[in-house]
């Protein structure tokens, strides 16, 4: 009796279970069927529109939009989607586009070139910011002037600049700045034809007039300059441009937009003075200014001229849009002398920049902003590091950085390696070279941290900070060619795929 | 003979002990009877009880979700609403700025005049405004309410193709810009009401399916009507990749 009233106890348990299981099964009706994320990648060409270098390049633009500013940038092309709208919302929704941000930042640009046609679909939490008008100029009047010569990653990166340009305005008025994370779109941005096989765009009416100059001078010419861009006036054979300006630009996309923005940075900018030197002249604003180059002249025929041509070489701008230069061997040198002489320093190009004119954007800071690279990454050679072969790499990555009120400045590193490679033990093995001789930084402050990179792969992010002494900021700023060294091996500064070293960096910035 | 007798009484001794066993067993058993059932019924009981509750409380989600998603929607009516004293605004100062243009655009073209054409936009605002409810659960009120919606969207699209016959007037900064706040207005409410009809059709389903019809009429959930596509609407695009 005593095993039958066992087996009847069992018996129940059991038959319970299967009711609550039961109750529990009919209970749970899914009712969102939101589905999972789908791939993060930055770039999906599914229209083999792009080429891997394009891709990638748009994909390290885009990662760098991501750490300095909390957008998430995607970019997809896919042939015949019917219904652009649509779709984009829907893929903003299933790939989860702004869920690398914090605050729910997210971008999506959607081509379908079978159909000619574009969209930019903006996050919730971003439409006050990247209005629809805003989105529709920037298509229009930037991007698919570019499709149209045929170059489609130099328009979506020359868009991305315009949204980089659009996000320092916002986060200087706090515009980004959220204490709570939206996520979607709710059918914010906006669509335009691509014009993918359209050719160059009619010139405007009326531009082939010439600008008169009022005055003599560079910067009457300027001024001249100022108006026909403020004009758009996209006519290569302006008489304000040297000879080889004019062959230069000829064939070139000048979309309205770089017209406008070139327009704009005259209008605001105030020149500091005019620097002459025999047939050569170089306008210059204020240093500090960092959204506003110099400007080149050559005199030719009696008369002042632009050189866009060697502006271009010389003078170029980052991903944050503030201007720098490359090369100290180029004509018109002699108009940053007494920069140097004066200040010590001299703007450089990729955001690496000292001295008064340091920017540093303290949400970076904050975030652990990294860089990371699959090909051509040079392997740390020490063996103490703790990186090894076979895939694993390290890289070095820094910022660019805003000037603080005071404090003393200090270099920031963040070294990211995959995987589980501890990227380097050794911290006091980290030194720095300008032209001189080696300077052994001390001993850092360091932290760690982990992370996903854009590829899903899990990465360990050591950061360290080195204080530096005036003497080693010197070498910092005065070097035409900086390298970071760890151990036997020696990273150049800003050299792409081995260091991405882009700053210097200051913790007392506000 | 005494022998049989002692025999026939341990036999009858026996017997009465064998009775008295079996009695015995016999109130062993209906307890425990007793206790099946009480459990049985017990955990029929629990399973209803579980599977009320937690229906109850997928249905309320639903419920809450659709009227976001409604919410949603009127915040996209409102928005446009609200776009169109701006963008009559506008139309009013890109006609003087681009009088000379647009002279022909008046009074010497076919059909309704700009003025009159602007002055039916705002009419069409404010009856649209007005036909405005909140989470509709009969049919013909959300399709009245779209009719007056949809009559201001087309007011606004024959407005903005007006201009769209000129090229010169098409390629300004300023045309371009009325036609993105008006095409992201209509993007957002179609996106709200395909988002709507989702979160209906999960709550609509919910309240179909068992046990969820009967907790839902003891509750007094009710099912929600649906938008029905404009005329033309393509289907979803497969978003597959």
């Amino acid at each position: 009796m005593q095993r039958g009233s066992r087996l009847i106890f069992a018996g129940l348990v059991l038959l319970g279970g299967v009711l609550v299981t039961t109750a529990g099964f009919i209970a749970w009706q899914p009712w969102s069927s939101t589905g999972g994320a789908e791939d993060p990648q930055l770039v999906v060409d599914g229209a083999d529109l792009l080429g891997a270098e394009q891709s990638d390049r748009i994909a390290e633009f885009h990662e760098l939009l991501r750490a300095n500013h909390d957008i998430d940038y995607r970019v997809v092309t896919r042939d015949n989607v019917d219904d652009i709208d649509r779709f984009a919302a829907e893929a903003f929704r299933r790939r989860e586009v702004g869920s690398a941000s914090d605050a729910g930042h997210g971008l999506m640009l959607v081509i379908d070139p079978a159909s000619d046609v574009l969209r930019i679909e903006v996050s919730r939490s971003l439409e006050p910011v990247y209005v629809d008008a805003f989105v529709a100029y920037i298509e229009q009047r930037q991007m698919t002037e570019f499709f149209a010569h045929d170059r489609v990653a130099d328009g979506i990166l020359a868009t991305t600049e315009m949204i980089v340009t659009r996000a320092q305005r916002a986060e200087a008025n706090a515009g980004l700045k959220q204490t709570y994370k939206i996520e979607g779109s709710a059918g914010g941005g906006a669509k335009a034809s691509a014009r993918l096989d359209d050719g160059p765009s009619a010139r405007q009416q009326g531009t082939d007039q010439q600008v008169r100059v009022e005055g003599d001078g560079p910067v009457a010419v300027l001024e001249a300059y100022r108006r026909a861009m403020a004009n758009r006036n996209d006519n290569t054979d302006l008489a304000i441009y040297s000879a080889r300006t004019r062959e230069f630009m000829a064939g070139r996309p000048r979309t309205p937009a770089q017209a406008d923005n070139t327009a704009r940075s005259l209008r605001q900018c105030s020149v500091e003075g005019v620097q002459k030197q025999g047939d050569r002249a170089v306008v210059r604003y204020p240093i500090d200014a960092r959204q506003c180059p110099p400007y080149f002249f050559v005199r030719e025929e009696g008369r002042w001229r632009l050189d866009l041509v060697t502006m271009h070489k010389v003078v170029q701008m980052n991903h944050e849009n503030e201007w720098g230069i490359t090369t100290r061997d180029h004509p018109y040198q002699f108009a940053f002398e007494d920069w140097k002489q004066r200040a010590g320093w001299i703007p450089s190009r990729g955001g690496q920049s000292h001295g008064s004119s340091l920017v540093r954007t303290r949400y970076v800071e904050q975030k652990d902003a990294y860089y990371a690279k699959t090909q051509g990454v040079k392997l740390a050679g020490d063996k103490r590091s703790a990186v090894r072969g076979n895939g694993r790499f390290i890289a070095l990555s820094g910022r660019g950085i805003r000037r603080g009120e005071g404090g003393a400045w200090r270099l920031g590193l963040v070294a990211s390696c995959i995987d589980d490679a501890v990227c380097w033990e050794d911290d006091a093995a980290m030194w720095i070279k300008g032209d001189g001789e080696r300077v052994q930084l001390g001993a850092p402050v360091r932290s760690q941290s982990r992370t996903r990179d854009a590829n899903g792969r899990s990465l360990e992010l050591s950061k360290y900070v080195y204080r530096l002494r005036s003497d080693q900021l010197r070498t910092l700023a005065e070097a035409s060619d900086i390298r970071v060294g760890l151990g036997g091996e020696s990273y150049r500064l800003g050299q792409k795929g081995q260091a991405m070293i882009t700053g210097l960096y200051d913790e007392t910035a506000p | 003979m005494a022998w049989a007798s002692a025999k026939r009484s341990t036999v009858s001794n026996e017997s009465q002990q064998g009775g008295n066993g079996g009695g015995q067993a016999k109130g062993v058993s209906g307890a425990v009877v007793a206790a099946i059932v009480a459990g049985v019924l017990f955990l029929i009981i629990l399973f209803a009880g579980i599977t009320s509750v937690t229906t109850y409380n997928g249905l309320v989600n639903r419920v809450e979700a659709a009227d976001e998603a409604w919410g949603q929607v009127e915040t996209a009516y409102q928005r446009r609403a609200d776009l169109v004293p701006n963008l009559v605004d506008s139309v009013e100062r890109f006609m003087e700025h681009e009088r000379e243009t647009l002279e022909s655009v008046t009074e010497a073209r076919e059909g309704e005049p700009l003025s009159k054409q602007l002055e039916a936009l705002k009419a069409a605002r404010q009856s649209a405004q007005a036909e405005r409810a909140s989470a509709p659960t009969r049919a013909e009120t959300l399709a009245k309410l779209k009719g007056s919606q949809q009559q201001l969207s087309e007011r606004m699209t024959a407005l903005m193709a007006r201009f769209e016959a000129y090229p010169q007037l098409r390629s300004s900064d300023q045309f371009m810009r009325l036609q993105a706040q008006l095409e992201g207005a209509e993007n957002r409410i179609s996106v709200a009401r395909q988002r709507y009809n989702q979160a209906v059709s999960d709550l609509n389903s919910a309240l179909q399916r068992i046990p969820g019809r009967w907790i839902g009429q003891f509750a007094g959930f009710e099912p929600r009507a649906y938008f029905e596509a404009d005329e033309g609407a393509a289907d979803a695009p497969s978003v597959a990749e």
